[in-house]
């Protein structure tokens, strides 16, 4: 009996350190473009984690068409970490009072802009008023700066109507409808914003190049195990490894973009012309070796979508944002 | 009456109390699981601001809507299938085939036909409601006892006085039950119908919990869903409620 005990013992530390395998989230479009690039190194066999994570780690990759629905399956414990807007994030952590996701890396300001149909041609939000304008989903990123924005034009902007509708929806949906001319203008990211500019005669009405677009946010829980917290802030590290590498080297960027999205749209891929302008429209967080200003203009800018958030409805109640960056890994300077 | 309001009272209040308080308890703060107190909170809210009534009045008008058309059709097509051999041969079997597929599966096309619009809610309402109302209508016709209608028809009976002194008084409570078993086949699929599709006009009840499932708000999830029974449970009580007293009464079956 003891001896089989002691045997269990020994046994455990084997059980410890059996690779963890992260289950991350992430949305075919551009301005996810780091996960896009990853899958497509993987797809061409290349170890792009090797020497970040613990031997033996494997990513496992989850689509989502928006952050809701990622925030959702980050709290139902489907995956670790995610590719998501900022937006859901502050969602998700004023909804568990702080305590359930993690802000680990900024990833990516721009790449999204307001479109508006052939025909339709405002001059600022007031001329939206009795119009349509559609979001990728409602609660996300670009669907709160759609009613914040609105909203600094005297309109009145609600869940269900006001003086002008904000109607989330897919995507394709988005593309489906402006095309029909049923939605007047659509605030979305791209290579959609693009699509709808080159393919369905769209202009740009407004543009948020500053905006931080996309982070990198892991759930509360899959932080408290040592072992799998090593793997996720490893992940973490290896993006900003492969961020600093494409950056280098523009033409493997857009090659392993361009790739990498057709194969995650099942589609041909979207022509370079089409691709070069739109990705060069999203900006990758850049590193410094001020972690105390990093830190703080983050906080800044959470702060403000977390004020517009709570103005347009979206949340009913604000949260200290600095615990949600209680983990943030640091991005110095090479 | 009121004594046998006691037992599912109390039921219902130690739930209540059983549910908030292993809530607290052991989920505090928890964004899967509300509290009933939360989901009070959401109900005061949404009273006030006035999206619940504007809500529930969009979907009830949908429904009111899909229900009378669809049934409607339902009962002239059972009708005319329970009269005719040819007919039922030719479209029953459709009837059939169509009453088993969830009418939600008919939302991707009416879309593309009608648009994000009411069209495609009273399609979709409509296709879940006609089928089973024709089913039903055509069996409890057709299982009349022949012997009323040779009998009628031996003094003379024909036509509309046929239908309207025997076939529909024989054949009521089956329709009476056709149309309950409609009215809740309507209901079901203009729910699942205004959470999946996202229509253009108008904002009823499956808007809004999708929209809570969106905003992660599970009290208002769970408080829509709490309107939905309401709304089917009232339904019952005060459309078919009556009829089917009324129906057993003139039958000699007692208050029941």
């Amino acid at each position: 009996m003891r001896h089989l005990l002691l045997a269990l013992l020994a046994a455990l530390p084997a059980f410890a350190s059996e690779p963890v395998t992260l289950r991350v989230g992430f949305f075919p479009n551009l301005t996810h473009a780091p996960a896009l690039a990853a899958r497509q190194l993987e797809r061409e066999g290349k170890d792009w984690l090797a020497g970040h994570v613990p031997a033996g780690t494997k990513v496992e990759w989850f689509a989502y068409n928006a952050g809701p629905s990622a925030v959702e399956a980050l709290f139902a414990g489907s995956i670790d970490a995610s590719f998501i807007g900022p937006s859901p994030v502050l969602s998700a952590h004023v909804r568990t009072q702080g305590k359930g996701i993690r802000l680990l890396l900024p990833i990516a300001y721009g790449g999204n802009a307001l479109v508006a149909r052939p025909g339709f041609a405002p001059k600022g939000p007031a001329d939206f008023k009795g119009r349509r304008v559609g979001t990728p989903q409602l609660g996300n990123t670009q669907d709160v700066d759609a009613r914040a924005w609105l909203a600094s034009g005297g309109l009145k902007v609600s869940l269900r109507g006001g003086d002008v509708h904000v109607l989330p929806m897919a995507n394709p949906e988005l593309v489906q409808l402006f095309a029909k001319g049923e939605l007047d203008a659509v605030w979305t990211v791209e290579p959609w914003v693009s699509r709808l500019t080159s393919e369905f005669g769209g202009t740009v009405v407004h543009r948020k190049d500053d905006a931080l677009i996309t982070v990198l946010a892991a759930s509360s829980k899959s932080l408290e195990l040592s072992v799998r917290k090593e793997a996720v802030v490893g992940l973490a590290r290896a993006l900003l490894a492969l961020r600093d590498r494409l950056e280098a080297d523009p033409a493997e960027k857009l090659r392993l973009v361009r790739a990498g999205l057709a194969a995650e749209l099942k589609s041909a891929p979207v022509a370079e012309s089409l691709l070069r302008p739109a990705l060069a429209s999203i900006l990758p967080a850049k590193p410094t070796s001020d972690a105390a200003a990093r830190r703080a203009r983050l906080a800044a800018q959470l702060d403000q979508s977390l004020r517009d958030a709570r103005a347009a409805g979206i949340l009913r109640s604000v949260h200290p944002v600095e615990p949600l960056l209680e983990d943030l890994v640091d991005d110095p300077a090479r | 009456m009121s004594r046998r309001l006691v037992a599912p009272l109390a039921f219902a209040a130690l739930l209540l109390a059983g549910w908030e308080a292993s809530v607290r308890a052991w989920l505090p703060g928890s964004p899967f699981v509300p509290t009933p107190t939360a989901i009070l909170g959401w109900f005061w809210e949404a009273l006030l601001d006035g999206s619940l009534l504007e809500a529930t009045l969009v979907t009830l008008r949908r429904l009111s809507l899909g229900f009378l058309v669809g049934a409607g059709l339902g009962l002239l097509l059972g009708g005319l299938c329970a009269r005719s051999r040819t007919v039922r041969d030719a479209i029953g079997w459709l009837a059939l085939g169509l009453q088993t597929l969830p009418s939600v599966c008919w939302v991707p096309l009416a879309i593309l036909w009608f648009g994000q619009r009411e069209g495609a809610i009273l399609f979709v309402t409509v296709m879940g409601t006609v089928w089973s109302v024709m089913l039903a209508v055509q069996e409890s016709v057709l299982s009349v006892p022949p012997l009323y209608v040779r009998a009628a028809q031996t003094m003379g009976s024909r036509g509309w006085h046929l239908w309207s002194r025997i076939l529909i008084p024989a054949s009521l409570p089956g329709i009476v039950g056709g149309m309950k078993q409609g009215w809740a086949f309507a209901w079901r699929s203009l729910m699942a119908a205004e959470i999946f599709v996202v229509i253009l006009s108008g904002y009823g009840l499956g808007t809004m919990l999708h929209d809570g499932r969106e905003l992660l708000r599970m009290e208002q999830v769970v408080g829509v869903m709490a309107v939905v029974i309401l709304v089917g449970l009232l339904a019952d009580l005060a459309l078919f409620g009556p009829v089917e007293r009324w129906l057993r009464r003139t039958r000699g079956l007692g208050g029941g």
